[in-house]
């Protein structure tokens, strides 16, 4: 198996709008991605925290995907930001990494399950 | 006209002291927490409960009893979210978002308020509607939608990118207390007495005390969001103080001439004076991006709750008497 170059997308937001971000991503041709819940931090906005009776509402969530081209990686950036990130807390970034079974990752596969 | 004894005695009720300490811990930096699934399992039980008793309230008494209270539901609901934006708007100059935001919160229903007015009615022994609880989804989401509506209004869209109002109104109806108590109400109403026999026992034995420890929950909640609260513009500070009393005294009139008893009336005041800090914060959060969601939860769980379990109840019950033996 080889080793391909990818990049690694991250976005940390409000958990309230997981579902707009996730279908959003899915617009842009996304097909697969990780969530990590009870994501909690401090920001510009303030801290972060949740409690039992909220629901997790006070928390962020973590969510990241394979892309294989830089540009794909920056749309999803820009995308996040320019419709969610002026009025929601969170961030969003890329990181360069090494995968093996490209075909995973590209158009038309399975994709990864949600944790 | 106000009992000062019978305020007392519901200040050091089990859940109202265990709220206090709830607060308490988080001010002191305990490290007391309720797992987030314990907290969600607590809250289930909590609306489940009381759907299904006002479900099977409203299969004895027969829906046509239950259709001008709903109406009226609904109309409070939306004549509450107007009231406190054009306050908010007018008095404080909040801006639009924000204003709308604290409608939104405000003129929705808190359940924990509900099942707390039922408990105190219980501890009296007055006799109430059993199916006022069910007015809760109307009054809720009648005043969500409001909220949203006002916030348009108010506010130029930008980049057309806005919420449809279609996706506000499912969201608001599928957010999970009204979702659970519609069903619950719908569950109960269609089985009666006689279908629930085998599960009402367990939710009438365990009700109050998983309230109480919903109540903790809660305080911790409120408790972490207090410095917050400090941080609030002062007369932002005093009408979010004053207008669940408002409000209930407001609901308590209304109900009574639509023919309500003085305990159902009580119902109808913590409905309206309650203010939603569960499933009003994620239906604003993402109608009103504009709004600071720190300052609708802060007042919300900071002010309202603790001003309408401790004193608010007792208060409204007391003024429906009162009111139902002038008119």
């Amino acid at each position: 198996m080889e080793e391909k170059n990818a990049k690694l997308v991250v976005i940390i937001t409000e958990t309230a709008i997981e579902g707009n971000i996730i279908r959003l991503i899915k617009s842009l041709g996304i097909k697969g991605y990780t969530v990590y819940h009870g994501v909690t931090g401090e920001g510009d906005r303030g801290v972060r925290f949740g409690s039992g009776g909220l629901g997790g509402f006070s928390e962020n969530v973590r969510i990241e995907t394979v892309v294989l081209s830089e540009e794909k990686a920056e749309l999803v950036m820009r995308e996040v930001y320019e419709q969610y990130l002026n009025n929601y807390a969170g961030i969003v970034y890329t990181s360069d990494i090494r995968v093996i079974r490209v075909d995973k990752f590209t158009n038309g596969s399975k994709g990864q399950h949600a944790k | 006209m106000l009992s000062l004894e019978l305020v007392w005695q519901n200040i050091i009720s089990p859940p109202i002291l265990f709220f206090a300490l709830g607060v308490l811990a988080a001010l002191l930096g305990s490290d007391l927490k309720i797992p987030d699934a314990a907290g969600a399992t607590i809250a289930v039980f909590v609306l489940t409960s009381i759907g299904l008793r006002a479900g099977v309230a409203v299969s004895k008494v027969g829906i046509s009893e239950v259709i001008l209270p709903a109406l009226l539901a609904v109309l409070t609901g939306i004549l509450l979210a107007v009231m406190v934006y054009s306050i908010f708007t007018g008095v404080t100059k909040l801006d639009t978002a924000n204003a709308a935001s604290l409608a939104g919160h405000y003129g929705a229903v808190s359940s924990v308020t509900l099942a707390l007015s039922l408990v105190y009615l219980e501890n009296v022994g007055a006799g109430f509607e059993q199916f006022v609880p069910a007015l809760y989804p109307f009054m809720d989401i009648a005043a969500l939608i409001t909220a949203v509506v006002l916030a348009r209004a108010g506010m130029a869209v930008k980049n057309g990118k806005s919420v449809p109002l279609a996706r506000v109104i499912y969201e608001a109806m599928i957010s999970k207390s009204s979702f659970l108590l519609i069903g619950g109400f719908l569950i109960g109403l269609v089985n009666g007495v006689v279908g629930t026999e085998a599960i009402m026992p367990l939710f009438d034995l365990m009700f109050p005390g998983v309230l109480t420890i919903l109540m903790l929950d809660i305080g911790l909640l409120a408790g972490s969001r207090l410095p917050y609260l400090l941080s609030v513009d002062k007369r932002v500070f005093a009408v979010g103080l004053v207008l669940p009393p408002i409000h209930g005294l407001v609901a308590v009139i209304l109900a009574t001439v639509i023919g309500l008893s003085p305990g159902g009336a009580t119902i109808f005041a913590a409905l309206a004076a309650g203010a939603s800090y569960i499933s009003a914060p994620s239906v604003m959060r993402t109608a009103i991006p504009k709004a600071n969601p720190s300052l609708s939860l802060a007042m919300a769980l900071g002010l309202a709750f603790p001003f309408n379990v401790t004193v608010g109840i007792p208060l409204y019950y007391q003024a429906a008497k009162l009111i139902s033996q002038l008119l």
